[in-house]
């Protein structure tokens, strides 16, 4: 052997070394740690590990575990999106941990390595997206609130309800059918101001992922769609922080150290500027008012958001979160004209509803193949109500007479929910999730009492009150998964689960099973396949008689006579993502739901669900779409084009609505385009373009009038809508654009934000009702001519906001 | 400067505020065309057991229109056995045929039959609870046809507990409208099957005056009159039927016009609950002047409570709030009006009522001087 076969020899055996062990032997040890951000100590969720063909990502809680052979020179690749990779080379002889901090960097690049993840083209799962929080802030939004439920509305497969709002209508579902889980658990009724925002700050969020179809076996209690928000940690090193005041409401963040790098705290808040300003409103409304007398007005809303987290060693941390956040609606007036009229009343009334939440986490990592969290929480949403009125009269008679009367209302759902969860990893080709939930649901009807009283000439006349009886309902739902990712050969990844799930009301016991399976099969090159089943079961109800998110909506549970709601989704998909920064999948699904509920003829929900399942109509309903979606993901220009074409029916077989034949859902749009482009000029300068289209809805119109006689023989001339849903509307487009200046400071950065919501001003319907036109007689026929209006409330709107953050 | 009306209610700040939004708002025509929809045949019939003679309306539905029909024939059947052919009633006199209730004005917000291109056929029957009664109807010979089948209902068994008369508060009328009756009822209720009611009440009072002694004064007189009574359901939950007290209702589901509720709040197979009749429907306080010696009343309020069907129920409810919201659908929708005609549009309904007597005596006036 010459000098040059020598060198060449060793030049291919380190080459080998480079990303393949040599193996000293057959034995596996595996590698595992947290991945975090370097600056801010921040876990980084769906970041990955790989060392060759061998790959893992972090789950929620940024912990990775990686299952190699024995070898020296092991080189393991660290990556994320929008960091620096990093390489650590090691010889491996035992389990070993490694945490990694990785660097940030300004440029958008791709992860060289992805492999098992949850979401995203990689993922054996398919229809599960994950949007990234920088997108979230950079979409362009009503008001200039970037808004996490309004960005994931622009997603394929989801539609917004009424135009401009926030709900959210996931393949053919209702917008009680999605599972918005914050850190893990579920929220409700999760809007400000009727639906026109979300309540979840993009300064506290970290990851927001959403689940359409394939369904992680250890989701389960909703059947359309699953949101997960991840809220941040908080910096274990430094403290940073955001200031920023918009059009409709200021922000404030604030996150860093309280014992650096082992405690650290995120606090976010915002607030209408009504809120702030409400002394000085209360303080106009009397200074314009007659002498004596007030009249205020007032409504805000507010979000607080609080976490610490803890790292007691490598193996052990406890977070604390919370959230509060509330709408209030307050009015007062008040007036003496005892001179005048001899009367003075002083009536005050308030509305306000939100949600509050406080949950503890753990997370325990046994051994490098096993990693654990246990969590407890309590979830509660309320609305109150309130009326109090006290009038003097003094009559010409003599008699003065002093009243009051009271009036309290209630309604709202409380959860108590204790949960545990284990990702265990036995080989390399094996990632097994598995664990339990137990919730406790409480939900609280509406209650409510009058409290009456008067006195004439000092005596008292009247003192009664009422109240109407209501009990707490609750709910025991108590569920159990487990499912494993795996891979068996080179191109096929199997997932399969299964989700069981009892629920316990009212004496009556719910089981369901629920399976689950996504499989992938991957071409090579970038091509691949996926197909999923998935079983869905659904245990609570909204109910809602309104077309916008009223806060006097109301949740009640499943009884002995409706059954759970169940659904059943197919899907299967097709994916490339071989050029660099590009990523095309097309999708098609079917889902078959059962028990849907819908309300009869001439029902009312509004704040009462007295006997409520006596209103409704148990049904079916189908779902079925193809969904195209082209995504830029790397480079100074991102963003992607979604297509879907969908339709979503309903039928009610006892005939009671539409004559039990299907009919269009009211969502059902078959059309609906989104585009999102993303430029970044320079450091300094970047924008945002979002357009979307959708092809009109359903709404059910009156097709005729008719007579009908009431009990006293009178004759009433009504509208009649014998089929609902019966009429579609027009399609809508808008057009949001933004621009965010950056400037480097002294202490931080400066951003302004230039927005224009529906840049074109186009009159897309809010609201569409029929209006009588006029009315005559000729001859022995009445006629009566109607028109079709629509309401829009959202035409152009500018906005203007300045951010710094520090 | 807004003005606000005394007693500021939640329904007017919600009203209040959607008037905000809907002002920085536009609204438009969209273009549309519904003169697909098929004319139907309209029968309409309000039966009350108690009466020998009823009345069934046919009218034609068009998308636009209602139109008068120029032919048509309605048969009654109970338990499968013709009972009667209704004839045209070519009287056209609506007052025979509007109720009591309806000329109090309070909850009359429709029309008379005669201004809405009815035609009334008019026949004679006797109903018993449980008898099924099919009414079949054709119109413009044989064009049109339809029918309805009703069950009798039971009649409900209840009794007026207790009545009290006491002074209550009320923003907009002086001290002699304040005076009230509060009639409690109690009642057992059909076990093992959903039921359900509407509330009426009438009354009828006898004022006995005796005058002064006197060469031109009768030496005494008496007056009987009639009529129905405005019914005030208050808070009682039951009255109104599950849904949140009047003055915080922004749906309009607590106006309940016609009284009507089901046994869902009923409790152990029994209802308790207790309305209002204003002192003021049958005294105007003008009836007596001081001359007199002495006037006595004596007043009789029947509560009546009808057996409803239940399409009759859905029905009353749907009208409720169809007449409160009117054309104000823009957040919740167009209230469906459900009906039980197959082959055509309208609704059929046959109530049973009872009734109780409460009866109040009570010296109006005593002259001082004597």
């Amino acid at each position: 052997m010459n000098v040059t076969n020598g060198w060449c020899a060793a030049i291919l055996i380190f080459a080998l070394g480079t990303c393949q062990s040599i193996n000293l032997s057959a034995q596996q040890f595996t590698v595992s740690g947290h991945i975090t951000d370097k600056a801010s100590g921040e876990t980084l969720i769906g970041a990955g590990a790989a060392c060759g063909q061998t790959g893992a990502v972090t789950n929620e809680y940024g912990f990775y575990t990686l299952t190699l052979k024995s070898g020296i020179g092991i080189s393991i690749t660290y990556s994320y999106v929008g960091y620096d990779e990093q390489t650590v080379v090691i010889n491996l002889r035992q389990d070993t941990t490694i945490n990694v901090a990785l660097t940030a960097n300004s440029k958008i690049t791709e992860a060289v390595v992805s492999a098992k993840k949850e979401s995203g083209i990689q993922a054996t799962k398919m229809s599960a997206i994950e949007i990234p929080i920088n997108i979230v802030k950079a979409t362009p939004t009503l008001f200039g609130e970037a808004d996490v439920l309004k960005t994931i509305q622009l997603m394929p497969g989801v539609q917004a309800g009424n135009e401009g709002f926030s709900g959210i209508y996931v393949r053919g579902g209702g917008p009680d059918e999605n599972l918005l889980l914050l850190d893990g658990i579920s929220m409700y009724n999760a809007e400000h101001m009727l639906g026109l925002f979300s309540i979840f700050q993009p300064e506290a969020v970290k990851k927001v992922t959403l689940y359409k179809g394939s369904f992680p076996a250890r989701y389960g209690g909703r059947i359309s769609s699953i949101i997960d928000i991840r809220t941040n940690d908080g910096n274990m090193e430094e403290t940073h922080g955001t200031i920023g005041v918009g059009v409709i409401s200021d922000k404030f963040h604030l996150e860093g150290p309280i014992f650096k790098g082992k405690t650290s705290y995120s606090i976010s808040a915002r607030g209408m500027h009504t809120i702030l300003f409400d002394p000085l409103i209360r303080l106009a409304s009397k200074s314009f008012s007659a002498e004596g007398g007030t009249v205020y007005g007032n409504y805000f809303f507010y979000d607080l958001d609080g976490k610490i987290s803890h790292r007691f060693n490598n193996s052990d941390r406890l977070f604390f979160n919370t959230y509060y956040g509330r709408d209030a609606l307050l009015a007062k007036e008040v007036e003496d004209d005892t001179d005048s009229y001899g009367s003075s009343w002083n009536d005050k009334s308030f509305i306000r509803w939100g949600n509050a939440l406080a949950s503890l986490r753990w997370n325990h990592i046994f051994n490098g193949r096993l990693f654990s969290n246990a969590s407890i929480a309590l979830t509660n949403y309320r609305m109150h109500m309130g009326y109090d009125s006290k009038t003097t009269d003094a009559y010409s008679d003599g008699t003065k007479s002093k009243s009051n009367y009271e009036f309290d209302y209630n309604s709202g759902m409380r959860d108590i929910t204790a949960m545990m969860d284990f990702d265990y990893t036995p080989s390399p080709r094996h990632s097994i999730k598995f664990g339990g939930q137990y919730i406790y649901h409480t939900f609280i009807p509406e209650t409510y009492s009058t409290k009456e009283s008067e006195k004439a000439n000092g005596h008292a006349v009247t003192d009664t009150s009422y109240s109407n009886h209501s009990e707490s309902l609750h709910g025991h739902e108590i569920s159990a998964y487990i499912e494993d990712d795996f891979t068996i050969g080179r191109w096929l990844d199997l997932n399969p689960g299964i989700h069981f799930a009892v629920f316990n009301t009212q004496g009556k016991f719910y089981m369901s099973p629920e399976p689950r399976i996504s499989a992938k099969v991957n071409f090579g090159k970038g091509l691949s396949t996926k197909a999923s089943y998935s079983r869905m079961a659904q245990y609570v109800h909204l109910l809602s008689s309104s077309m916008i998110t009223l806060p006097l909506d109301l949740w009640v549970p499943i009884t002995k006579e409706i059954k759970p709601v169940t659904s059943n989704q197919y899907s299967l998909g097709l994916y490339y993502d071989n050029i660099p920064g590009w990523e095309f999948s097309i999708e098609g699904y079917w889902k078959e739901m059962e028990n849907i509920l819908e309300y009869k003829d001439g029902v009312s929900f509004v704040g009462s669900s007295q006997g409520w399942q006596d209103l409704v109509v148990m049904g079916k309903g189908r779902a079925y779409g193809v969904e195209f979606f082209l995504q830029k993901t790397m480079g100074n220009t991102t963003g992607w084009i979604g297509y879907t074409l969908a339709k979503s029916e309903r039928r009610f077989p006892g005939g009671e609505i539409n004559f039990g034949n299907w009919f269009p859902y009211r969502y059902d749009r078959r059309h609906n385009v989104s585009i999102v482009v993303n430029h970044r000029f320079s450091k300094r300068v970047d924008m945002s373009a979002t357009w979307v289209y959708a092809t009109g809805g359903t709404t059910t119109i009156p097709e005729r009038t008719m007579t009908v006689e009431g009990p006293d023989g009178t004759i009433h001339q009504v509208n009649y809508a014998p089929y609902r849903n019966n009429y579609r509307l027009p399609a809508s487009h808008r057009l949001n654009v933004s621009v965010n200046i950056h400037k480097q400071k002294k202490r931080g950065e400066r951003t302004w934000s230039f927005g224009l919501y529906n840049a074109y001003n186009r009159m897309n319907p809010n609201f569409v009702f029929v209006k009588q036109d006029d009315s005559y007689n000729s001859g022995e026929t009445y006629i009566r001519r109607m028109k079709l209006k629509s309401i829009t409330i959202l035409p152009i709107i500018p906005s203007i906001s300045y951010a710094f953050n520090f | 400067m807004l003005l606000i009306s005394k007693a500021m209610k939640i329904n007017d700040i919600f009203i209040y505020s959607l008037l905000l939004v809907s002002l920085a708002s536009c609204q438009k025509d969209i273009p549309y065309d519904f003169d697909a929809a098929e004319n139907k045949v309209v029968m309409n019939a309000q039966i009350h057991t108690n009466e020998d003679i009823h009345a069934v309306y046919l009218s034609i539905s068009t998308s636009l229109s209602i139109q008068k029909i120029k032919s048509g024939s309605v048969t009654c059947y109970i338990n499968g056995n013709m009972a009667a052919e209704a004839q045209l009633d070519t009287s056209k006199d609506d007052d025979d045929f509007i109720r009591d209730e309806a000329l109090y004005g309070y909850n009359a917000v429709g029309s008379a039959p005669s201004r809405t291109r009815q035609t009334r056929f008019v026949f004679k029957a006797n109903f018993k609870p449980g008898d099924k009664v099919r009414l079949e109807c054709t119109a413009n010979g044989g064009e049109y046809s339809a029918y309805s089948e009703v069950i009798v209902p039971q009649p409900p068994l209840f009794q007026a507990v207790d009545t009290s008369r006491y002074y209550n508060s009320d923003e907009n009328s002086n001290s002699f409208n304040r005076w009230v009756y509060r009639i409690r009822i109690k009642g057992n209720d059909i076990a093992g099957e959903r039921n359900y009611f509407r509330l009426t009440s009438e009354y009828d009072k006898t004022l006995h005056v005796e005058y002064m002694d006197g060469e031109d004064e009768p030496e005494d007189d008496e007056s009987y009159e009639e009529g129905p009574l405005h019914i005030d359901r208050g808070k009682d939950p039951i009255l109104l039927d599950g849904a949140t007290e009047t003055d915080m209702d922004i749906s309009g589901a607590s106006e309940n016009y016609y009284n009507a509720f089901s046994d869902y709040l009923f409790r152990d197979g029994t209802y308790d609950f207790t309305y209002q009749v204003r002192e003021s429907a049958f005294l105007s306080g003008s009836e007596y002047d001081t001359a007199s010696k002495r006037v006595d009343l004596t007043a009789r309020v029947y509560p009546i409570l009808w057996g409803i069907t239940e399409a009759e129920y859905n029905f009353l409810k749907a009208l409720s709030l169809y007449i409160y919201n009117g054309d104000d659908i823009t957040f919740t929708g167009p209230i469906s009006i459900p009906t039980n005609v197959e082959g055509g549009l309208g609704v059929v309904s046959i109530a049973t009522p009872s009734r109780d007597t409460v009866v109040f005596n009570r010296t109006l006036y005593k002259n001082p001087n004597l």
